[in-house]
């Protein structure tokens, strides 16, 4: 095929939509008048486009019957149980990927804020000193506070490049997962089982992926109609590194950052006053605090690579789960562990038994401390389960287990869920979880 | 006047009118079930899907502040549920497992299409679906999805290549490509 005929083949799809000009109408005419080869791929072209405007159709007379259906089944409905609760716990159950890169952007966002603010100290500093000393940064280290998810510490990694780190880590304090990306994929680890879920792709040029420089130029033109900032310089008692103290104050909170007179950077920032949290609650991973900021030093040896010693999962849930936790399913035929470990969650669903739930079940992991507060108040208040009915036997679907379960609610509503239970081998024993169910999936 | 009576059924909705909200349902529901369709491929699985997002809406119609916005509202939640559903098809392995079902109405000729809509990638299908369902305006697929009319052009283009691709595979059609 020469030039002409895959420019011509190229422009087709064009010519189907009907979105060519006269004179390209009239060139791709006048080719497919001599050549067979390009005819016969708009012929095909063509014949695709009436299948599918005929599929279109077809579907058309039947959208009638599936809406009366929809219908019907809306006038029958009643309303679910937990509502408030689920829709908060979907917020957070989203992809973790896409959780740690808000975090990161958000972080990031916070950061470019303060270096602005920066200006108003010194009237020699102009923007671009901080954007050119970000462009600088190789490495940043950060300890903070989500608002959600609780405290955590951040690495990122950066080549030169200051809308793109090569590398990020990010894990939550206190516990064993984390999150690692880096141009030869992405992963979650487990520190304690060295269990890794690996995909081999680049998140960089992902949406979420941090836009170094759009990012300040965003915050910009944010602090160009920003409220109430006050600005006075310290001096760290403890370092005796000279600093500049700006401080935030807008209606609903009041924000204190601390920026190192001399690098430019900001070394911390803390939430002095939040008379609405839930607000930045609603946020995915909001910052509340970062206790420490570091730059140029270098990480851990290793801590972008994948452990020598890593076990390679399917899924990502199976990075969750280590020997410290889950029911341990030895000297118990699997129906029995299925029962046991479905009642013992049904028991501490009742009693919000916290510990219980997270050892045993995958899903009440992320909940963060807010969550908890509400389901006690709902509990306090009779609105929350009254009992977990085990309705049929366990029952075998390839490596997963089921139990069917009914959880009724102390205000007559019931929800039927098919417990879905998984079997791992760890340190020479057998533990099972609870990793989802049947009817939400597998949690993610 | 189409607006103002969305919006009233939509302030009656919020008060647990469920009659208002049946009649935004049958304002919306094509759209629903075209994004639908669109992000999970599958007409079956789309209609399930849309029936959820029409109960979820009506649980959450009191979070919605802007009472005129209520189709790009749904539109959204549709969107996401949906995007959530595909997600989690991936990442259940007996799903995965699961034979391809075939819509149940649709002519023998027809399969080998619907299949191949299937198959394309999210991004590309969701234009393409509304585009040929919905009366092939590009203008509206732009308006609804939110995203420019060079935006559309260029996933249907894409679209339009990538299942040509799949169907001379299938031998549905014998076109040379490129």
């Amino acid at each position: 095929m020469d030039n002409l005929c895959k420019k011509i083949q190229n422009q087709i799809p064009d010519y189907i939509l009907g979105i060519l000009d006269e004179g390209q109408t009239a060139a791709i005419n006048e080719h497919i008048s001599r050549c067979s080869r390009c005819k016969k791929y708009l012929q095909s072209l063509e014949n695709e486009n009436r299948l599918l405007t005929q599929f279109g159709q077809n579907l058309d007379v039947s959208i009638a019957t599936r809406q009366a259906r929809a219908i019907a089944t809306l006038c029958q409905s009643t309303p679910i149980l937990h509502r408030e609760a689920n829709s908060i716990w979907r917020t957070i159950m989203k992809n973790r990927i896409t959780k740690f890169a808000a975090a990161a952007v958000i972080i990031l966002a916070v950061l470019l804020s303060i270096s602005l603010l920066d200006k108003s100290v010194t009237p020699a500093y102009a923007v671009q000193q901080t954007v050119e000393a970000m462009k600088k940064i190789e490495t940043v280290y950060m300890e903070g506070e989500f608002y959600n998810q609780g405290e955590f510490e951040c690495w990122m990694r950066y080549d030169g490049n200051p809308d793109k780190p090569t590398h990020v880590w990010l894990g939550r304090t206190g516990h064993n997962l984390c999150k690692i990306c880096s141009p030869d994929g992405v992963f979650g680890l487990n520190k304690r089982t060295n269990r890794v879920h690996f995909a081999r792709r680049d998140e960089r040029d992902k949406n979420w992926f941090i836009k170094f420089g759009s990012f300040f130029e965003d915050a910009v033109v944010q602090a160009q109609r920003n409220d109430s900032v006050e600005i006075h310089f310290e001096k760290d008692p403890e370092t005796d590194k000279d600093l500049i103290v700006v401080n935030i104050k807008t209606t609903n909170r009041e924000q204190k950052f601390l920026v190192d007179s001399k690098t430019k950077l900001p070394i911390s920032f803390s939430t002095v006053r939040d008379d609405n949290p839930m607000e930045m609650m609603r946020k995915t991973l909001a910052v509340r605090n970062l206790a420490e900021i570091r730059y140029n030093e270098q990480p851990p040896e290793g801590i972008f690579d994948l452990p020598a010693d890593a076990v390679i999962v399917d899924e990502e849930v199976d990075c969750m789960v280590d020997p410290d936790s889950g029911l341990l399913a030895d000297g118990m035929t699997r129906e029995q562990a299925c029962l046991k470990i479905a009642k013992q969650t049904g028991q501490a669903l009742v009693e919000i038994d916290r510990n219980a739930l997270c050892k045993l079940d995958l899903f009440f992991r992320l909940w963060p401390d807010q969550i908890w507060e509400q389901v006690r108040k709902m509990k306090d208040e009779g609105q929350w389960v009254k009992e977990v009915v085990i309705t049929g036997e366990p029952y075998q679907e390839g490596e997963l287990w089921y139990v069917p379960i009914e959880v009724r609610g102390q205000t007559g509503q019931n929800e039927v869920q098919n417990a879905m239970i998984k079997f791992y081998e760890m340190e020479g024993k057998t533990y099972c979880f609870i990793i989802g169910s049947k009817e939400k999936g597998v949690v993610d | 006047m189409n607006e103002y009576f969305n919006e009233k059924l939509v302030a009656e909705s919020r008060n647990g009118n469920k009659d208002a909200y049946a009649q935004l349902v049958e304002r919306f529901y094509r759209q629903i079930f075209l994004v639908s369709l669109g992000i999970i491929g599958n007409v079956e699985d789309a209609e399930d899907a849309a029936q959820e997002v029409i109960l979820k809406g009506f649980l959450e119609i009191s979070k919605l502040r802007n009472s005129s916005q209520f189709g790009p509202w749904i539109t959204r939640i549709t969107r996401n549920f949906c995007i959530n559903i595909v997600r989690r098809r991936q990442r259940s392995r007996e799903i995965m497992k699961e034979k391809v079902r075939l819509p149940d109405n649709m002519p023998e000729q027809n399969d080998n299409l619907q299949l191949a809509i299937e198959k394309l990638p999210m991004e590309i299908r969701l234009p393409l679906v509304m585009y040929y369902f919905d009366g092939q305006s590009v203008r509206k697929v732009a308006e609804n999805l939110d995203v420019s009319t060079s935006a559309v052009y260029a996933k249907l283009r894409e679209a339009i290549k990538v299942l040509h691709r799949m169907l001379a595979e299938q031998g549905e059609t014998n076109g040379q490509s490129l």
